[in-house]
């Protein structure tokens, strides 16, 4: 447990001391701009936002604020601050993470679980091509498909079928069940992918078994196996890459978020980034990647209380 | 264990899927280095009598975007940039990863512990925000992009690596090259790598998908090779900006297609020789 704390520590200090760095070697100031710019102004805007102070004091005055929770304001939009920035746009992406998550884990498992009972049948034959494909397409592939489909031709069917027109789900924005179906799924395609096709071979690792043998052996349907003994433990291969899954799914956000114009933290880091809003992006790196390692650790800690093995196993995690 | 790269591509070309993917690939390959020189058309100067022409007209085989640019020639300069940063990427994260994963095993003990927790810390940091960061500080060159891939991408060539590592040099005929007084460098570079061979093509084989994924999600947010010069991520990009989905649905279909099958070939490929490595153990 502590020696999971540290790692978490050493990796945020590591990211945040990286970012920073990264930003400050960046090409250019935010306050470059095509007008003429008085040098006094210039000279008095680089003093108010600290970029006049050496390099390690605007380090060491970055870190201390970080640890008030103080991520800086702006450079771009005055007296906007990275923390209200984050209040503002972080329950948008949650939201979204969240049904992307439950989204997917619920289709992906239930895919898995289908393709594991009719091994080798059509069945399982089909589940492994869907899988593989939405494995395999990135993330603004399925995006842009899913809106053409779903909120530009089948309003135009609708339309040619009944004359009226009718958005059954909007192609952007965030506002009410209907426009956050099909980002939704967009977003769940890749991780759901992977969840069936993790549980498929698992469950077949699991199969193997002699305790499953064994239960066969003693006239058990395969159904009653797979759901009373099989299925807990092949969920468990699934909780160790739960983290990296969770972090998929918050990257895949930024796509998704900036296809459909969700105003969550994606949006606002790709326009930061394009703005070189130097504090703005590196505080949502910082929080995202907070965020990600928070989950990873979490997870982590989870899996070592659900199955023991991991716990008395040696030290030698990394080494699978 | 001991593993042949000849008989791994032959188990793996027994799989139609994988024979599938690999002539799509080659043949989108082929397309790509010669496809825009049989072009009377060159992909960057305007035309400003025939935008958005639909496929097959006027000779434009794609048809043209906003700037009446022939796509036929842009898609596969596209390709061009799309697969030569996936590969370059994924090669030098290849070499980048054995060379860490093999040091760290080799030496173990604490150098081990402090190595592979660094590249733990590395690889739980998103790599997109990273490679944003890496495009931000050195501009959106094919060569700062590669760089960042590279940079972030290598930790699980390293982790497989080192795990080969770590068993192998318990083996006898490291100990015997050893007890003969074979310094470690000699034993890394001589016994363990070419014993990691299998392992090392796999990843290379995974982290080429993966590099194209990275690549095209970065242009694709317009964060990665900027116009003129386009990858299909780029072009997907200035489709969505400069042209309407509903009306010029080509400009935007075309490279998203060609990225889609791609991708699923490479990642047909990567698993089928996953298959072929696991099976042999």
């Amino acid at each position: 447990m502590l020696k999971r704390l540290a790692s978490f520590l050493i990796t945020m200090w590591l990211v945040v001391t990286l970012t920073f760095i990264f930003i400050r070697c960046l090409p250019g100031s935010p306050f470059n701009s095509d007008k003429m710019v008085h040098p006094q102004i210039l000279s008095n805007l680089n003093t108010k936002y600290g970029l006049d102070k050496p390099f390690h004091e605007q380090y060491l005055r970055y870190m201390q604020n970080l640890v008030k929770g103080d991520l800086g304001i702006s450079m771009i939009y005055k007296n906007r601050s990275v923390s209200s920035i984050i209040k503002r746009a972080f329950p948008v992406s949650l939201d979204l993470g969240i049904r992307a998550v439950l989204l997917a884990a619920f289709v992906g498992l239930l895919l898995g679980l289908i393709s594991a009972l009719f091994t080798n049948k059509a069945q399982d034959h089909i589940i492994s091509a869907i899988t593989m494909i939405s494995v395999s397409l990135p993330g603004f592939v399925v995006g842009t498909l899913l809106q053409y489909l779903l909120c530009y031709r089948l309003s135009v069917l609708i339309y040619n079928i009944t004359k009226v027109r009718f958005n059954i789900f909007p192609n952007t924005g965030w506002e009410g069940f209907r426009s956050t179906v099909v980002p939704t799924i967009a977003l769940a395609a890749g991780v759901m992918g992977i969840v069936a096709k993790m549980l498929r071979s698992s469950l077949k690792d699991v199969m193997n078994q002699d305790y499953i043998v064994m239960s066969r052996a003693k006239g058990l349907n395969k159904r009653e196996v797979v759901f009373r003994h099989a299925l807990k433990n092949a969920l468990l291969p699934l909780l160790s890459i739960s983290g990296p899954l969770v972090s998929s799914i918050i990257m895949g956000s930024f796509v998704i978020e900036n296809i459909f114009s969700i105003p969550g933290l994606g949006r606002y880091f790709v326009s930061s980034v394009q703005d070189k809003d130097y504090t703005m992006v590196l505080g949502l790196s910082v929080f995202s990647v907070f965020i990600v390692v928070l989950i990873n650790t979490l997870t982590d800690i989870l899996y070592a209380i659900v199955d023991p093995r991991v716990r008395i196993e040696p030290k030698d995690r990394l080494g699978a | 264990m001991l593993f042949s790269i000849k008989t791994t591509v032959r188990t793996v070309l027994k799989s139609k899927l994988a024979w599938a993917g690999a002539v799509i690939l080659i043949v989108i390959a082929v397309m790509a280095i010669a496809a825009p020189a049989f072009s009377p058309f060159d992909g960057y100067s305007h035309d400003t009598d025939s935008i958005f022409l639909k496929p097959m007209s006027k000779g434009h085989w794609f048809g043209t975007d906003e700037f009446g640019r022939d796509l036929f020639v842009r898609v596969w300069q596209g390709a061009r940039i799309s697969l030569a940063i996936g590969i370059l990427a994924a090669i030098i994260q290849m070499v980048i990863g054995t060379l860490y994963g093999g040091m760290s095993g080799l030496f173990g003990g604490t150098v081990d512990e402090v190595m592979m927790r660094l590249a733990d810390a590395l690889y739980s940091i998103p790599d997109l925000i990273l490679v944003v960061l890496i495009t931000m500080a050195m501009g959106n060159s094919c060569f700062s992009v590669i760089l960042a891939l590279s940079v972030t991408g290598w930790t699980s060539t390293a982790r497989v690596v080192r795990g080969q590592t770590l068993m192998l040099k318990e083996m006898d005929f490291v100990r015997a090259a050893k007890a003969f007084g074979a310094g470690r460098w000699y034993i890394m570079f001589k016994h363990i790598l070419p014993n990691c061979r299998g392992q090392i093509l796999v990843s290379l084989m995974l982290n080429v998908p993966s590099a194209v994924f990275a690549e095209s999600t970065l242009s694709f947010l317009g964060l990665g090779i900027k116009p003129p010069d386009a990858s299909w991520g780029t072009l997907v990009n200035e489709g969505f900006k400069y042209s309407n989905i509903t009306y010029h649905p080509w400009v935007i279909f075309l490279p998203l297609f060609f990225i889609a099958i791609t991708m699923i070939s490479l990642n047909i490929l990567g698993d089928e020789f996953k298959k072929a490595l696991d099976s042999k153990h």
